[in-house]
């Protein structure tokens, strides 16, 4: 299969170029790290930039440390998907509903107050994240620092809706307790 | 267990991105810096970009310059697209000296398309293209079409009920075609070095188009050609 990127403008298009001229090699080795293989790793880069192209529209400034996580943690995913079907598991069964799940509401947020907040530097936020699991972070990351609604996270992850939403909910409710955790 | 407000939330994926994202851009630092590279021609094939916009931007003399130097590849390329119409549709006259202007586009698209009669282009020209010359043989509507910027193109239709006779024999080489997705839909298409060529088949009327190596072009052809007839 070979892409055609069609552009609303040549800037965009620049910018598509630009991002594959510059990642590509890192992408490449990100991909390469997960999937141990060359050619699998080719695949898992191409298909990234199908995902980045179809959303080219969070990418403001191609090279900020934030176009960089959201090329990286793109193709972690497709990467990671591969891997499942590489191992043919089985399709996760969507999630049922928790027993605590009080629906797209957030009921009772938790609000981190100054103090815990001052006590927690940008590092330790970064460590407290990294020990989600990999679905449940890129799902977070993509809701929360991109935008993504939860349908097109759905679409990205091959997930449904319904399951971004209940994973959201529990990585909230989880990333609550493990911030005061680690702040007491 | 509560969990984090939106506000929270975001300020927690914010922090991890940007830590992330400065980890990465580290990395890739360091890869350039040591010369570290792959080579990846499965990708760069896949993700084959539209054309840069530079060359469209450049000035007039900056252009007329880089068209004198690249002269002689213009002229392989064009032997090339020879071998490519003379391939596709067996025309010899479409290679005649242009005789006709743009003007024959809208002409055409006026009139009706009487049976075993040259298809009318019913579709507007992707950017500055207009119409070279035109010719109608063994069943087959024949444009070249010109641009001033971008590479000629050839574009040939026919009425899928009216198949003409070659074109099974044509169909048959294109077992070796790939596929192009052109706004998700894909596209049956032929790249090799020297030229680009799509084909499909829209409203009852079958189109080929081919050019110089320049697929972006043949996808705004595409897109025109559906677009003009949704």
């Amino acid at each position: 299969m070979i892409l055609v990127f069609a552009f609303a403008d040549a800037s965009k298009a620049n910018t598509f170029e630009y991002l594959y001229r510059r990642y590509k090699n890192l992408l490449y080795y990100k991909a390469w790290e997960i999937l141990r293989d060359p050619m699998d790793a080719e695949d898992a880069v191409s298909e990234a930039f199908i995902r980045v192209y179809r959303n080219l529209d969070k990418v403001d400034d191609p090279n900020s440390p934030r176009t960089a996580a959201f090329l990286g943690t793109i193709v972690r995913n497709v990467a990671l998907t591969m891997v499942k079907k590489r191992a043919a598991a089985p399709v996760p069964v969507p999630m049922s509903v928790d027993e605590d799940w009080g629906g797209d509401e957030p009921a009772d947020p938790f609000d981190l107050e100054a103090a815990i907040i001052d006590k927690i530097s940008t590092e330790e936020i970064y460590q407290i994240v990294n020990r989600l699991d990999e679905e449940s972070r890129t799902i977070f990351v993509l809701k929360y620092a991109y935008d993504l609604s939860h349908r097109e996270i759905a679409a990205q992850l091959g997930m449904t809706e319904n399951n971004v939403t209940v994973r959201l909910h529990r990585t909230r409710k989880k990333l609550a307790r493990m911030i005061h955790e680690a702040a007491l | 267990m509560k969990q984090l407000s939106e506000n929270d939330a975001r300020r927690v994926a914010e922090a991890w991105v940007e830590q992330y994202g400065m980890s990465l851009l580290a990395e890739g630092e360091t890869m350039r810096a040591q010369g570290v590279s792959y080579p990846t021609p499965r990708a760069d094939k896949v993700v084959r970009r539209v054309p840069s916009q530079q060359s469209r931007q450049q000035s007039r003399p900056a252009r007329h310059a880089r068209h004198r130097q690249t002269a002689l590849i213009t002229t392989l390329a064009a032997a090339a697209c020879l071998l490519l119409v003379v391939w596709v549709a067996s025309i010899p006259s479409l290679m005649a000296p242009p005789s006709t202007s743009s003007s024959d586009a809208t002409l055409d698209s006026l009139a009706p398309a009487p049976v075993g009669a040259k298809l009318p282009l019913s579709f507007d020209l992707p950017a500055d293209y207009r119409v070279a010359a035109s010719d109608y043989d063994n069943g087959m509507s024949v444009y070249a079409l010109e641009s001033e910027t971008r590479s000629a193109v050839v574009l040939t239709m026919y009425p899928t009920s009216e198949q003409p006779a070659d074109a099974t024999e044509r169909e048959n080489s294109f077992a070796t075609m790939e596929e192009v997705l052109i706004d998700g839909k894909p596209v049956p298409a032929k790249i090799d070095l020297s030229y680009s060529m799509l084909t499909f088949e829209h409203e009852g009327v079958h189109y080929t188009v081919s050019n110089r190596d320049d697929m972006g072009t043949l996808a705004a052809f595409y897109r025109s050609i559906v677009r003009a007839e949704a």
